[in-house]
């Protein structure tokens, strides 16, 4: 009966895992089209990419150095007025805002020096974590929406998560076997137990 | 004198919970993950329940005698 119990629970756990919803596979854009560089401290290009295109997939991410710049360019299929923007990372809301755009432009573009509002996670965002990235305008004459995938610069061991969690690991997989080592059988049943006599 | 089984489910809960999270952390810095909030959240929820379960499908070890 225990046994059947345990493997039903592990059946269960790979089936929850596996069943998962499966996150976007490319860079998409609907609406819009742009382009996205990305430098590091030094200046020298890390990575680019064409939205919608090939690149920017959770198989080829965007490398990103967290210290250092993105330069962007895009285009909106058609002049959107009244908007609000924002843009998500891993699934949680990083920016937004809202713009009247009362000319009509349908082209934008600028340059983001990233050790601002990266500069206190930067030391995060290292090693080969793929993270997801959307970016969402919408107001009168359109909506745009783009999403993609980025990864941090150097190695996985250079990131101090990695080693956090090597930590964490451990001290569950200790505990794991406290479980084991303190399952016996006491005398005196509750009274051992530090219950009613 | 009676015997009673001691079990450790609340060991197990944390055994579960840190070696999940540890896991996760792991996963998602080697890019074998994700990094989002589903990735994070459902290996300790699942090492939680695992080790509770683990907890009471334990083998007893030995007999302690007073």
């Amino acid at each position: 009966m225990r046994r059947r119990l345990v493997l039903l629970t592990l059946v269960g756990t790979v089936a929850a895992v596996v069943a998962l919803p499966a996150a976007a596979l490319a860079a998409e854009a609907d609406g819009c089209s742009g382009t996205v560089a990305t430098y590091d401290t030094s200046g020298s290009e890390v990575g680019a990419v064409d939205v919608p295109g090939d690149g920017g997939t959770q198989a080829d991410p965007l490398p990103v150095d967290a210290k250092g710049t993105v330069v962007w360019s895009g285009t909106t299929d058609a002049a959107i007025t009244n908007a609000t923007w924002s843009v998500t990372v891993g699934g949680v809301r990083v920016a937004g805002g809202a713009f009247d755009n009362a000319e009509g432009e349908t082209a934008y573009g600028g340059t983001e020096d990233l050790s601002g509002p990266l500069g206190p996670v930067a030391w995060a965002l290292r090693g080969g974590m793929v993270i997801p990235v959307s970016g969402t305008i919408t107001g009168d004459g359109g909506t745009c929406r783009a999403s993609g995938w980025i990864t941090g610069t150097g190695s996985a061991t250079s990131s101090p998560i990695f080693f956090a969690g090597l930590g964490i690991g451990v001290v569950g997989i200790l505990m794991g076997v406290g479980v084991f080592a303190g399952t016996k059988v006491v005398a005196g049943g509750a009274a051992a137990a530090g219950g009613a006599p | 004198m009676s015997a009673e089984v001691r079990r450790r489910p609340v060991l197990g809960f944390f055994a579960g919970l840190f070696f999940g999270l540890g896991l996760a952390l792991v996963l998602i810095v080697l890019g074998a993950v994700p990094t989002t909030w589903v990735w994070l959240a459902v290996p300790p929820i699942v090492g939680m329940v695992l080790g509770v379960v683990l907890a009471y499908v334990a083998p007893v070890r030995g007999a302690k005698t007073s």
